[in-house]
């Protein structure tokens, strides 16, 4: 039992530090998981801003090149209709003509133009433009406070102003770039005072994210799915390797018990054959010799001689049980093909006591 | 049968005197030696075909010694004696050549019954 119990102790001593080792590795190798997942997740999440940006300058290109067109020919005519009435902004000669037919028509300058495609834009696409300046001719044209913050920003130097904005409960981005003065704008804007080169104001669009989002959120699942293979790959094969590392363990150790067994049952043999050997050459003896004395007996003669090999063998039996008490160390011989104890050798009893050496 | 000799070969000098007792008083020859080398030596000297040998003896065992016999003597009838055999050494001996075995102690009246029983077996093979 208490051997029992001791190899069971040996087993949950080898293991525990393995479980240890199995559970570190299964930790740090889950850490290594999630971040990268994190990492890649906030990557795509990057991205889905880059690419909005890029949409909102792009936009914001195209504005400004048809409004360099209008500008171009120093503003344009268009017939008058309901949404298109004369600009009362607009102080210059000939604002209103008409055809020889008698059609109506009134000069469109840039920014009018601008305003109504972003009417136009901002129904269909629902992104919301807005041509400002932190010194408007027209006052629907005054900045918000992110607008004003950023037109500040322009003159200091800043080119470009960007950010993740709620309007009504909808993420935007908004961006907004600088518009400048140029030779053709001043046509109009030098009153102003405003010279080449100048900062005359900004534009900014504010595109809604979901479509982006969206996407990101398809891409996210994507990667979540694959994250979770990548690591469940890896755990199966940190705990096979645990299991498989376990079983080799314990069934090193019960080949270590079978083997010390079998050294038991080894030793056990060793010893039954020294005893048998050592003890059954005087029982011999003496067995040999009581049945002579009883012969001898019979036919009364002398037995005095068998009686003194009685005792010279019944001592020595003394001695070897003496020896047997006293065995300290494992000491073996040859015994015909096996291998037997060698109680003298093994014993510490007196030496002088020592059965004769005819073993040897 | 003139000469009825066997030969004890024992390491035990108490045992070997005991036993050259009992079978003298029975009527045999006998012959003893401590070690195989010894017991080889006699047989050059005598006629002998009944043996009793224990089984360890210094230096040459009793296993060799008893094939050594064999080798010279096909006619001798060989009885082990021994303290302690396995299964495996008894068989050993069957291979080696011995008729019978006994493990120690072995009472003195079975070993003369037996030999007398080889000296009457031996008679027989000469008859025919
Ligand atoms: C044909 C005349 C004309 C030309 C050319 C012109 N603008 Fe204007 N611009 C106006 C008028 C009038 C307004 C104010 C009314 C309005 O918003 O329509 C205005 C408004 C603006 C505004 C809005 C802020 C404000 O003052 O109300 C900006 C910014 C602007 N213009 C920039 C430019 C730039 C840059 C150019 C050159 C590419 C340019 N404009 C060319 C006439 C012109």
């Amino acid at each position: 039992m208490f051997l029992f119990k001791s190899n069971e102790n040996n087993i949950f001593k080898k293991i525990l530090p393995i479980k240890y080792l199995a559970l570190s590795i299964m930790i740090v190798w889950t850490f290594i998981a999630s971040s990268l997942l994190v990492w890649n997740i906030s990557t795509k999440k990057k991205g889905t801003l880059e690419n909005a940006k890029i949409e909102a300058r792009t936009l914001i290109r195209k504005d400004i090149l048809y409004r360099e067109w209008n500008s171009m020919h120093g503003g344009v005519y268009v017939p008058v209709i309901k949404d298109t009435v004369p600009n009362k902004y607009l102080n210059i000669l000939e604002r209103d003509v008409e055809t020889t037919s008698g059609t109506k028509l009134t000069m469109i300058n840039p920014s009018y133009m601008t305003r109504q495609v972003h009417e136009i834009e901002n129904k269909r696409d629902g992104v919301k433009g807005h041509l400002t300046s932190l010194n408007p001719i027209r006052p629907e044209n005054l900045p918000d406070a992110w607008e004003e913050k950023a037109l500040k920003l322009f003159h200091k130097g800043k080119k470009e102003e960007s950010s993740m904005e709620v309007i009504h409960n909808k993420v935007y981005l908004k961006l907004m770039a600088t518009l400048i003065a140029e030779k053709r704008c001043l046509k109009c804007h030098a009153a102003q005072g405003y010279k080449e080169g100048d900062i005359r104001g900004g534009l900014s669009v504010s595109i809604p994210l979901l479509p982006h989002k969206n996407i990101e959120r398809q891409q996210i699942q994507t990667l979540y799915i694959t994250y979770s293979l990548f690591w469940f790959v890896g755990a199966t094969g940190i705990t096979t390797g645990f299991f498989f590392l376990i079983k080799k363990i314990k069934n090193q150790i019960t080949n270590e018990i079978k083997i010390k067994d079998q050294e038991r049952l080894q030793g056990v043999l060793e010893m039954a054959g020294a005893v048998c050997h050592e003890l059954n050459q005087p029982f011999q003896a003496v067995l040999s010799a009581s049945e002579i004395i009883q012969i001898k007996i019979e036919h009364e003669e002398s037995i005095s001689e068998e009686v003194s090999i009685l005792i010279d063998e019944l001592k020595k039996m003394g001695t070897i049980t003496e020896n047997l008490m006293n065995i300290t160390k494992y000491k073996t011989k040859k015994y015909l093909n096996g291998s037997i104890i060698d109680i003298d050798e093994a014993s510490n009893y007196n030496t002088h006591k020592k059965l004769k050496g005819k073993n040897k | 049968m003139k000469e009825k000799n066997i030969l004890i070969v024992d390491d035990e000098p108490s045992v070997l005197r005991l036993f050259k007792l009992f079978f003298l008083r029975a009527g045999y020859n006998v012959l003893t030696a401590e070690s195989g080398e010894e017991a080889i030596e006699l047989l050059e000297e005598e006629k002998i075909l009944v043996f009793f040998l224990d089984l360890r003896l210094p230096k040459m065992s009793g296993l060799e010694l008893c094939r050594e016999i064999k080798k010279s003597i096909p006619m001798a009838i060989i009885y082990a004696i021994t303290g302690y055999a396995s299964l495996f050494e008894l068989s050993d001996c069957r291979v080696a050549g011995f008729d019978d075995y006994f493990n120690k102690p072995v009472s003195l009246p079975v070993l003369l019954k037996v030999t007398e029983e080889a000296f009457n077996k031996i008679e027989r093979w000469r008859k025919t």
